[in-house]
């Protein structure tokens, strides 16, 4: 029962979540060698809760396991590597084709230039991708085309006619037999077809049809074999579009609590206070400087009058104590970009006064140093949340270097991110005044930190 | 006349025949029947053993009654699982029927070979012979002192003694071991238990485990060789396979039971009907002593005298101290109660010793007059017995003031004041009173106490990662306002409830869900006690356990309780009954659920009843208790029988009328504020200084974190401002503010309760040293009296050389403080610092901080 409602579940979030949790957790799928150690799936279970929250109100409700999540995440590694690739292949050739087929009925062509923008705006995750350098503005269009030829296909392979017809039969006999109302008849043909316009037109209510369900299961109208398949199909005709009657449990909706039209943003924010509202938790920053992996919200909050709210608890103490021209130290939780609207994050905690902001003191790279690739040795001076900043004091530019000159860097600070994956375990060990050597890259040269590569080592002091 | 003589001799003479018959029924006390060796009186497992085990100390938490137990002899705790405590005396030689003086469970406690506990009882005493006795006649649980149990006629005798021997050797330590915990005595999980042989043919809600002679098509077989994905028993791991060959061999000999867990030991269990007390009521004078007597009255219709066997605790020793044989003395004056507790019975008797008349009284007052309120006439019943005179009523400024914190949570405003004080009608009290019930700061100010209540905390109610995104806060603002639109409009207080005990979990519906979705409720467990609380006042938690100490509930009904809540509290989507099942509701009546049910509602139905013992009751106590700092029941959410009303016929009449007045609130609160007892002053006289308890004078009480947040953002905002403050909920410490400033060092310091667990003690109300600091120089008072527009207003008009009264800028920071005028030394003290500050509104900014620091602000008097 416990796989079904987590399989029911993991049906429910949207592919792009999915895609996206998984590749931002398990960068290296691609490379054949690369095995992801516990620690890593640990990871990818911790941002598939973040990214999926209906997958986390299971969890919460004890209606899976950590371990069942973690299982499911590696059969669908171990499917992509294997039948999952040809599904893709397969994917793309019916979405060619139908993207063909659409050309010849006339349809009006997609603006994907356009589409392109606007789920950069939507999904912090793919834009996090293309600004760290994980994948390109065609890899995206690429990847946008064969989702909508996948949509496309899961309508051309739902149930054919013969099987429509098959299961029309069964549900006049159903119904002649007692066992099933017309209605649930007319619903059942009608979830089975999935474009019936009913459904179309009118949002289900599915609290009240799973009331119907199981109504009918107790009674004996139905399997409970018969009602998961109803639901889980009712449940795929509502995430297709049809508006549910509960708000929607996605990344955009109400119930993560999310403010609707802000993303999740993860971010440090330095900025002088101008205004505090300690009563409602509100305040308004002139922004100094940003510590994100989003380059472009980074800089279009950078120089700007910001409100922050969502300020609570014990933090107001804090920001009571603040004042006013004073510089704040505040980390974000959420964006939204249309209102310039900042969400505190609580997520660690973050809400202090602090010195006046200096760009070397928060490790951003000087122009002659942006674009570098190599390697760097050098004293961490602070390391906290999968990032460090270090003052190098080697410098050894690898053939992949852009860099003008790199030895610009030496004594200065400069911010490295993404100790992830292969690097978690050595990371949760690194200190400040540690001499730490690594290789890095600086593949979006807008972007105010490095990421670090391969190469991760300790030195002894 | 001499027939008259002769008919009062008769009922003399009768009256002593009936004493006598009276106490012939009543079997004399163990400590007599047992005092000699050779008794042939034979003791009873649950009447005698248990009960005096637990006397002397033996199933305490600190000895053998802990989880671990003591020296691998564990017993249960309070002694109220009487077949598990009967076979843990039966193990490891702890009895020798043949010779009882060589058992352990005499020679420990003799101290005849070495034990921890050290000496319990003596070899020459009662006790000792008792348990002797017990011994001897073959150390019997329960079902067996009449010699009831007979042999299972299903099985052949043959196959009963092999299958009895298999199930003492093998079976029994194996459910012990492994079953007990879900399936015991005290749990019952799936609805199943294994401590008798008619519940194991029973079976739970998967049918019957166990089919005498058929091992195959017994469920209790497939559990265990795993034949089953989803049925695998012991959940630790498989059993050995000599175990599972046991269990095969037992079923197909019958699965006979052993004597001592005999299809009868069960339900042989006797019932104690009630536990009384002699005298009822113990009124002593000066330092006197009462010696108390306990007669047990069991379901049978037999009564004995368990004295002996009780245990006996005082509930405040300056006033009685009880020793372990029943004897009460007298320590002070004042009133208390002495609790006894003996098998499943507690009970507490009421101990009062009148104060001494140290003068004249300085009032005079009356239980009689009719025109009293009902409250004053239980109140001073009360007052007159222990010889207490109440104080004068409280002037008009003290009234206004104490009435519109403890009903509104908001500090009168001066406009007010001054109008409530130039009037001089004699019903003003009364018309104030109903005036501000239709405030909506009444509203704000109870909606937030019913949230206190039922645990509307905004970090309880998301995970952590949606608080981080304001859902929380959102949420527990929608709670709250749904409670505060209900107080406006005055629902019923049992509708309200109902809104919240059966909502549509869907959010649809003009219910309140978020009681039951927020993610603190993890287990049917915590809902369960988190109902009892909110709802019914009592709290269940130790009874989760082991047997509650201070109550009748067992683990058992903790469980059964737990059941309701099921579907609610894992789902977090629906309340339904999954199976036809039957579950014990508080030991007040059993309901039977169908499948597709809502549990709940058998629940509301029963709480809303007018015999529920605490529904209504509970909400009473707590509104007396927010106007009076002290419940009639002290600690308000603790309805125990050990800890009874200090004026049970208040309490009554409070809750029947409520109930009668179909749970109006308003009633409630009108009835109280217009008593005399709650309109006394708090200047002590001679008789009642020592008083806290009879509400004979107001007790000063720190006023609550929110009302001083609040009050002092009042004291401080310039005029045109006042009414915004007083009713801009969003900003009101008792308004929105009370989810998002949870936890700030403001709420902290002053005692504001997190809402996360469930106990009413959370709110504190105590005065402590960091208050004094932080209303000294906290940044948010400096803020507040920095920031202050009624400060700058005074600058502005400073500024301009407008003329400025003196007078009236002082008596206005009286007004705004302290809720009264000041008098002429206090008046003329603050315009001499006017004098010599540095501007009016420095000097001003001086006296807001100088009086925000009073006692007399920071009390409500």
């Amino acid at each position: 029962m416990k796989s079904i409602i987590l399989f029911a579940t993991l049906c429910m979030i949207p592919s792009a979540g999915i895609v996206s949790a998984q590749e931002k957790t398990a960068p290296t799928n691609n490379n054949k060698t690369a095995k992801m150690s516990d620690a890593d799936w640990e990871k990818a279970y911790e941002q598939l809760l973040e990214k999926a929250p209906e997958v986390r109100e299971k969890i919460e409700n004890g209606q899976a396991t950590k371990e069942d999540v973690i299982a499911w995440m590696k059969r669908q590694k171990d499917v992509g590597k294997g039948t999952i690739g040809k599904g893709k292949e397969v994917s793309k050739t019916k979405a060619n084709q139908s993207a063909g087929n659409k050309k010849t009925t006339g349809k009006s062509e997609v603006d994907w230039e356009k589409a392109y923008e606007q789920l950069l705006e939507k999904d912090p995750g793919v834009r996090e991708k293309i600004e760290n350098g994980q994948a390109t503005k065609q890899d995206v269009i690429e990847w946008m085309k064969n989702q909508k030829g996948s949509g496309k296909d899961k309508e051309v392979a739902g149930p054919s006619e013969e099987e429509l017809e098959k299961l029309k039969q069964k549900l006049e006999t159903m119904v002649k037999a007692g066992t099933l109302s017309k209605e649930q008849a007319a619903n059942l043909l009608a979830t089975m077809q999935g474009s019936s316009k009913s459904q179309q037109d009118q949002p289900k209510d599915m609290d009240a049809y799973g009331e119907e369900l199981k109504a009918a299961v107790q009674s004996g109208k139905m399997t409970k074999e018969q009602a998961i398949k109803a639901w889980n199909q009712a449940m795929a005709g509502t995430k297709n579009g049809k508006a549910a009657a509960r708000p929607a449990k996605g990344k955009m909706g109400s119930k993560t609590g999310v403010r609707p039209g802000a993303f999740n943003f993860y971010a440090i924010v330095i900025g002088r206070l101008r205004s505090k509202d300690i009563e409602l938790g509100e305040i308004e920053i002139d922004v100094d400087y940003v510590i994100s992996e989003r380059a472009r919200v980074n800089q279009e909050l950078i120089g700007n009058r910001i409100k922050l709210v969502g300020i609570s608890g014990a933090f107001l103490d804090n920001l009571l104590q603040i004042k006013r021209g004073e510089t704040i130290k505040i980390r974000t939780g959420d964006y939204d970009p249309s209102k310039k609207l900042l969400g505190f994050g609580y997520k660690f905690q973050v809400l202090e006064r602090t010195p006046p902001f200096k760009p070397e003191d928060f490790g951003v790279p000087p122009k002659d140093f942006r674009g570098f690739d190599g390697q760097l040795t050098g004293k961490i001076i602070e390391s906290a949340g999968y990032e460090v900043v270090m003052e190098p004091t080697e410098i050894k530019p690898s053939n992949e270097n852009k860099a003008g000159q790199p030895e610009s860097i030496k004594g200065k600070r400069i911010r490295v991110a993404g100790f992830y994956n292969q690097h978690s375990d050595l990371y949760a060990d690194l200190h400040e005044g540690d001499t730490i050597r690594l290789s890095v890259s600086h593949r979006n040269p807008d972007s105010d930190s490095l990421q670090v590569t391969g190469q991760l080592e300790k030195l002894e002091k | 006349m001499r027939r008259c003589s002769l008919i009062l001799m008769i009922l003399v003479l009768a009256q002593g025949f009936f004493q006598t018959a009276k106490a012939d029924d009543i079997v004399a006390p163990a400590s007599k029947r047992f005092d000699k060796i050779e008794t042939k009186a034979v003791p009873d497992f649950q009447k005698h053993v248990v009960p005096l085990l637990g006397r002397l100390g033996c199933n305490s938490a600190k000895c053998h009654g802990s989880f671990q137990g003591q020296g691998d002899f564990r017993l249960s705790l309070f002694g109220f699982n009487f077949q598990a405590d009967h076979a843990s005396l039966n193990d490891a030689d702890r009895i020798d029927i043949d010779s009882p003086a060589d058992s352990l469970a005499l020679a420990k406690p003799t101290q005849q070979v070495d034990h921890e506990g050290g000496l319990r009882l003596s070899v020459d005493s009662w006790e000792y012979n008792l348990l002797h006795r017990w011994i001897a006649t073959g150390a019997k649980g329960m079902g067996n002192v009449d010699g009831n149990v007979k042999p299972q006629s299903a099985v052949a005798d043959q196959d009963l003694v092999a299958g009895i021997a298999l199930y003492e050797k093998a079976i029994k330590p194996m459910f012990q071991d492994h079953c007990y915990e879900c399936h015991g005595f005290d749990s019952r999980k799936g609805g199943l238990t294994l401590t008798t042989r008619d519940a194991a043919l029973r079976g739970g809600e998967s049918g019957p485990v166990l089919i005498a002679k058929r091992p195959d098509e017994s469920l209790l077989m497939q559990a265990l060789v795993h034949a089953d994905d989803n049925l695998k028993m012991p959940p630790s791991g498989k059993l050995k396979a000599n175990q599972i060959a046991d269990v095969r061999e037992w079923i197909k000999l019958g699965a006979p039971w052993s004597s001592q867990f005999g299809p009868d030991a069960g339900r042989n269990a006797r019932q104690l009907a009630a536990l009384h007390c002699e005298p009822a009521e113990i009124v002593f004078a000066e330092s006197d002593q009462q010696q108390i007597r306990v007669i047990a009255h069991w379901d049978d219709g037999t009564r004995e005298d368990v004295t002996c066997l009780s245990r006996f605790q005082t509930n405040d020793d300056s006033i009685a101290t009880v020793d372990n044989d029943g004897l009460a003395t007298s320590s002070g004056a004042g009133d208390t109660h002495v609790v006894i507790f003996y098998d499943n019975g507690v009970t507490a008797i009421p101990v009062l010793r009148p104060y001494p008349h140290s003068g004249p009284a300085e009032i005079s007052f009356s239980v009689t007059d009719a025109e009293l309120h009902p409250i004053d006439r239980m109140v001073n019943a009360k007052l007159e017995k222990l010889s207490l005179t109440p104080s004068e009523l409280c002037t008009d400024a003290e009234f206004l003031r104490r009435v519109s914190i403890d009903m509104t949570g908001t500090l009168p405003d001066p406009v007010e004041i001054r109008q409530f004080l130039g009037d001089s009608s004699p019903d003003k009290r009364i018309r104030k009173i109903d005036e501000l019930l239709e405030r909506p700061s009444y509203a704000a100010w109870w909606a937030n106490k019913l949230c206190d209540f039922t645990g509307c905390n905004p970090k309880s109610i998301s995970s952590l990662i949606e608080v981080a995104r304001e859902e929380g806060y959102i949420q527990a603002s929608q709670w709250y306002d749904w409670i505060n639109e209900r107080v406006m409009r005055n629902d019923p207080y049992d509708r309200i409830v109902e809104g919240i005990m059966l909502a549509d979990l869907s959010g649809r519906g003009d219910g309140m869900p978020t009681f039951w979705t927020r993610q603190s409720l993890k287990e049917p467990k915590d809902t369960a006690m988190s109902v009892a609380h909110a709802f019914l006042g009592i709290q269940l938690q130790c009874a989760e356990c082991h047997k509650h100490p201070f109550d009748q509930w067992t683990q058992a009904d903790f469980n059964d309780f737990g059941r309701f809540f099921t579907s609610v509290t894992t789902t977090k989507r629906q309340s339904r009954t999954r199976e036809k099942t039957t579950l014990g509701l508080l030991r007040s009546q059993t309901i039977s659920l169908e499948p597709g049910d809502d549990p709940r509602e058998p629940v509301m139905n029963w709480m809303r009843d007018k015999e529920n013992p605490w529904f209504a009751r509970a909400f009473v106590n707590r509104v007396w208790a927010g106007y009076f700092h002290i419940g009639i029941v002290n600690p308000p959410d603790q309805f125990t029988p050990a800890n009874p009303p200090s004026n049970p016929a208040l309490l009554q009449w409070l809750t029947t009328g409520f109930v009668n007045q179909n749970f109006d609130m308003k009633w409630l609160h009108r009835q109280i504020t217009n008593s005399a007892a709650y309109q006394r002053s708090w200047v002590p006289n001679n008789s009642n200084r020592n008083d806290r308890r009879n509400y004979s004078r107001a007790i000063p009480r720190r006023i609550p974190a929110e009302v001083m947040y609040d009050g002092m953002k009042q004291a401080t905002a310039s005029a045109d401002k006042m009414q915004e403050v007083r009713n801009n909920l969003r900003r009101r410490a008792s308004g929105h503010l009370s989810m998002r400033m949870a936890g700030t060092h403001a709420m902290k310091v002053f005692g504001k309760p997190d809402r996360s667990i469930n106990c009413d003690c959370e709110r504190v109300n105590e005065p402590t040293l960091l208050q004094s600091i932080f209303t000294q120089n906290d940044p948010l008072v400096r803020m507040r009296v920095a920031d202050s527009d009624w400060v700058i207003d005074i600058e502005d008009a400073e500024a301009a050389k407008q003329e400025l009264d003196h007078d009236s800028l002082v008596e206005q920071v009286w007004l705004r403080t302290v809720a009264r005028l000041p008098n002429s030394k206090e008046k003329e003290r603050a315009k001499q610092h006017l004098d010599t500050s540095d501007s009016i509104a420095a000097g001003i900014s001086d006296l807001l901080w100088a009086m925000m620091n009073t006692k007399e602000f920071l009390l409500n008097h």
